[in-house]
């Protein structure tokens, strides 16, 4: 598996285009279309987006990690963070068909990744989410 | 993100470029909710987004929803493929009413 992307980020609202940025660079260098690196790009920065305000609450000095892998043309992201610990709960998208503002984060993740999932925390991270995808 | 606002009566036009995202999303949502306190009717031009998640998502649908509940119009124009790619993610693309363009929606009321 090669490694596209270890870095940390600062967990604030104006590091996301700089997120966004590096997120493209790695999903392309991993066979990643023009469509597939901007489905990986959005899914990135929506869970980016929940750790800023419900993992941190906005607090700063907080960071996040993200790290990317490939191999035989599948992307692993792995998302590390130590806000407020995740349950299931928040796992689970909303109804579609309920038109309000918000939410929509975790359907978005859902529908533009194969597999998403918590692992267990490490001695360094609380959460750790990780994305799977098929890019090539 | 960049946003510019015009008016070709009776409409107000707020039209957003670049990235619409968490950070740029509540000036949007400001622009957008001041229009309709207004009671103008409203159309969002979508042009030059290249990048909008879900915060940009909710500030269209708050505009929505506060206009419909007042009884003026609100529409989204010209829109994007990076925007409509997300709104048909949202399943919100069978919602908003969407014109082809400003120009499209005014021609209408000619």
């Amino acid at each position: 598996m090669s490694v596209l992307l270890t870095r940390d980020f600062p967990a604030n609202t104006e590091t996301l285009a700089a997120v966004r940025s590096a997120v493209h660079t790695a999903a392309s260098a991993a066979g990643a279309d023009a469509d597939c690196a901007a489905e990986v790009v959005l899914a990135v920065n929506e869970a980016c987006m929940n750790i800023i305000q419900h993992g941190y609450r906005f607090a700063p000095g907080k960071v996040f990690r993200i790290e990317l892998k490939a191999a035989d043309g599948v992307l692993e992201i792995l998302l590390c963070d130590n806000g407020e610990a995740v349950s299931e709960r928040q796992l689970k998208p909303r109804a579609l068909d309920d038109v309000r503002p918000g939410g929509l984060g975790v359907h978005f993740i859902r529908a533009l990744t194969d597999t998403m999932a918590y692992l267990p925390p490490d001695k360094t991270w609380q959460n750790r989410l990780q994305m799977i995808k098929r890019v090539s | 993100m960049e946003i510019s606002i015009r008016e070709i009566a009776p409409f107000r036009i707020v039209s957003l470029s670049g990235d619409v995202d968490l950070h740029s999303s509540p000036q949007a949502r400001q622009a957008i909710l001041e229009a309709i306190k207004q009671k103008l009717p409203l159309l969002v031009e979508l042009a030059a987004v290249r990048y909008m998640d879900s915060s940009g998502v909710a500030s269209l649908v708050e505009g929505y929803q506060a206009a419909r509940k007042q009884g003026t119009e609100f529409g989204l124009a010209a829109v994007a493929t990076p925007a409509m790619n997300v709104l048909k993610l949202a399943r919100l693309d069978r919602v908003f009413p969407i014109h082809a363009s400003v120009e499209a929606r005014l021609a209408r009321d000619a």
